[in-house]
């Protein structure tokens, strides 16, 4: 194990873990029940797949810890956020949707039951890409959003703020600050990387992975390629990024847009004075 | 430890009443609540909300008639309440809905106590169905004044629910609004779309669908009125205060039909023990009842246990698979009205027969605060530039 970095471990490999940051993974509420008796030290979140079997469980679960719920099937699936809703009174939520074709739903419910939202966005196709776009102008201007939708939280923040940005950190897979740990107990690089296992050198081996998001072609012509680090290269480094640019020009046209109001309302305040 | 979550509970200690309102959906009995019958009904739902780790418990009083029961069976109510409530480190609001006839000097002091010097009532304006007996709706009037009257004299403040009638619309939200806050003084409405309680050709169907057109109107010509008027003067227009407070980004009271689900957060409980969604559907809907919680040995078992109470928390997920789920309001609305919804289409799996009407509200106090906030921004910076400013 190596200090800094956050660990997802499947809730049977918990027994003497040490206290180093942990996300823990159950298969249902049974999972969730059974953490909570005794969580351990570093905690960071539970996470747990919601299915309609799941969904059922979770009526009567009213645990203290954070939640991270994992939509597989958000196209069909979105109205078991219902069962999510009530559970924000006690503890943070969070749902993680991938992008994939009828996602917007599930991201349309999960905001307006106030449930921040963490997209996995992989490398989507031009469907997905429209309905990224469509959640995107939601988060930016709708009137009743009140709540983070990453990466586009911490992207524009950065952008507002002038602050370089690691997308693979916001996205929460840059291997060098998330580590899987399989039932085996054997550590591995975050599923995004494609899960493999990490040799003795683990350090070396991901910072060989790391030195490929550089990536080449369509990313030296791009403005965003500094936070970015070719995370949409991956895994298929021939992946047309047009849509994605679409996406974070907005986020920065957002970002100018926001910081010239928030000048003007300074110089307004200024003005009271 | 508690968590931070609110429980709702409607309490009807007696289904009798002192008026005869033609348009009344409630089967009235003449059951009154003991003090004992209340222990058990309050230690059972207390022993719930800290099994769900509730922190407070607001208990709307109402009837039937509250006030039919004496000022000294509330003394003796709020005490108990008190008592158990600490004992499990609950907080208790409680808020009376009444139509003040029964009122007199002797309710002064647990108003004060329990109520906070506070009364929500019932105006409607004109008054076509709220009567005695064998009485007109003018004498009722008549009544309710002079115990309005009495009340404020004695400090108390009234609040009220309106319900339009046909007659309203033909006046229009001009001369309603005049009424009420000018002639009346009232500063705190509450405006309610109607719904018959009961079968179709039942008296309580006050407004069909024929007058949609107008009561939406009614209403976007009333919030116009309010903004205009009222909103600077202090005057509270539920629903259009909060929101326009929450389209302005400041904690918003949003009725309980605008949430993400009722059902997780709202119960009614009748003098009998009866359990259901809220007071509409206990006393004119025996079958979507819950249970009973006298019967019952706890009312996590009774809640949990019921098949009615599953169709309540299914409706916006049915409701989402269909049209809602690309509403743009989703987040202050998930369908609207349970019982709206099945006094007019007979079951819960439509959305709110008003649904036209909240959107156009939602777009208009939307538009209301982004307008307001534009004014204050052009204000601040007209101030600015104005010559007494440079003086100053």
């Amino acid at each position: 194990m190596t200090a800094g970095i956050v660990y997802r471990v499947p809730a049977t490999r918990l027994a003497g873990w040490s206290g180093e940051p942990v996300i823990v993974r159950v298969d249902d509420v049974a999972g969730l029940a059974t953490v909570c008796v005794d969580p351990p030290a570093g905690l960071v979140h539970l996470e747990m797949p919601l299915s309609p079997q799941t969904a059922g469980e979770l009526a009567g679960w009213r645990g203290g810890a954070p939640i991270d719920f994992r939509l597989a099937d958000p196209a069909n699936d979105y109205p078991l956020l219902y069962a999510c809703s009530p559970l924000v009174d006690y503890a943070p939520v969070r749902i993680t949707i991938p992008v994939v074709e009828g996602f917007g739903r599930a991201v349309r419910l999960a905001v307006s039951l106030q449930l921040p939202v963490r997209l996995q966005i992989g490398q989507p196709g031009p469907e997905p890409i429209d309905e990224l776009a469509e959640v995107l102008s939601r988060f930016l201007h709708g009137s009743t959003v009140a709540v983070p939708v990453e990466p586009f939280q911490g992207v524009l923040n950065a952008l507002l703020r002038g602050e370089p940005f690691s997308l693979w950190a916001i996205a929460e897979d840059d291997p060098a600050l998330f580590r899987e740990v399989d039932a085996l107990g054997e550590e591995r690089l975050p599923v995004r990387l494609g899960g493999a296992r990490l040799a003795a050198s683990g350090e070396d081996q991901a910072g060989a992975v790391a030195a490929r998001f550089a990536g080449d072609g369509e990313c030296r012509a791009c403005p965003f390629a500094k936070g970015c680090l070719g995370y949409f290269k991956w895994p298929d480094p021939g992946y047309s990024c047009a849509g994605i640019r679409e996406v974070l020009d907005r986020l920065s046209a957002a970002a100018d847009e926001l910081r010239a109001d928030l000048a003007a309302f300074d110089e307004l305040a200024a003005g009271d004075r | 430890m508690n968590g931070g979550g609110q429980l709702a509970l409607i309490l009807l200690p007696t289904l009798q009443c002192n008026a005869a309102c033609s348009y009344c959906f409630e089967r009235r009995t003449r059951d009154r609540l003991s003090l004992e019958g209340l222990r058990v009904l309050i230690e059972r739902v207390l022993e719930y909300m800290a099994g769900r780790r509730l922190a407070s418990l607001a208990i709307y009083w109402q009837g039937g008639e509250a006030m039919l029961l004496p000022p000294e069976w509330y003394d003796a109510a709020g005490e108990l309440i008190g008592e158990a409530a600490a004992a499990r480190a609950i907080e208790v609001r409680h808020l009376l809905q009444s139509n003040l006839l029964a009122y007199g000097r002797e309710w002064n002091p647990v108003i004060e106590r329990m109520f906070g010097n506070c009364i929500g009532s019932s105006l409607d304006y004109p008054n076509l169905h709220r009567q005695l007996r064998g009485r007109s709706p003018a004498h009722y009037d008549v009544l309710w004044r002079r115990k309005l009257d009495e009340a404020r004299a004695a400090g108390i403040r009234v609040e009220v629910i309106s319900l339009p009638n046909e007659a309203t619309l033909a006046i229009g939200a001009g001369r309603f609004y005049e009424h009420l806050v000018d002639e009346l003084g009232l500063d705190q409405i509450q405006i309610n779309t109607p719904f018959p309680g009961g079968a179709a050709d039942d008296p309580g169907r006050t407004i069909d669908e024929r007058h949609h057109a107008e009561l939406l109107r009614f209403h976007q010509d009333l919030a116009a009125i309010w903004l205009e008027r009222g909103r600077e003067q202090g005057v509270r227009i539920a629903p259009f205060d909060a929101l326009l407070d929450h389209f302005s980004d400041r904690p918003a009271a949003l009725p309980c039909f605008w949430g993400d689900n009722c059902v997780d957060r709202l119960i009614a409980i009748d003098a009998r023990g009866h359990v259901a969604q809220c007071d509409c559907w206990v006393t004119s809907h025996p079958d979507y009842r819950f249970g009973n919680l006298f019967a019952s040995a706890t009312l996590a078992e009774l809640l949990d246990g019921s098949a009615a109470r599953r169709q309540f928390g299914e409706r916006p997920i049915h409701l989402a698979r269909r049209a809602c789920i690309d509403c743009e309001y989703l987040a202050l609305c998930h369908g609207g009205c349970p019982i709206r919804t099945f006094a007019f289409h007979g079951r819960l799996t439509e959305t709110d027969p008003y649904c036209a009407l909240y959107k156009a509200l939602f777009r208009q106090m939307e538009d209301a605060a982004v307008g307001l906030a534009r004014q204050a921004v052009a204000g601040r910076l007209a101030a600015q530039q104005s010559p007494i400013s440079a003086l100053a």
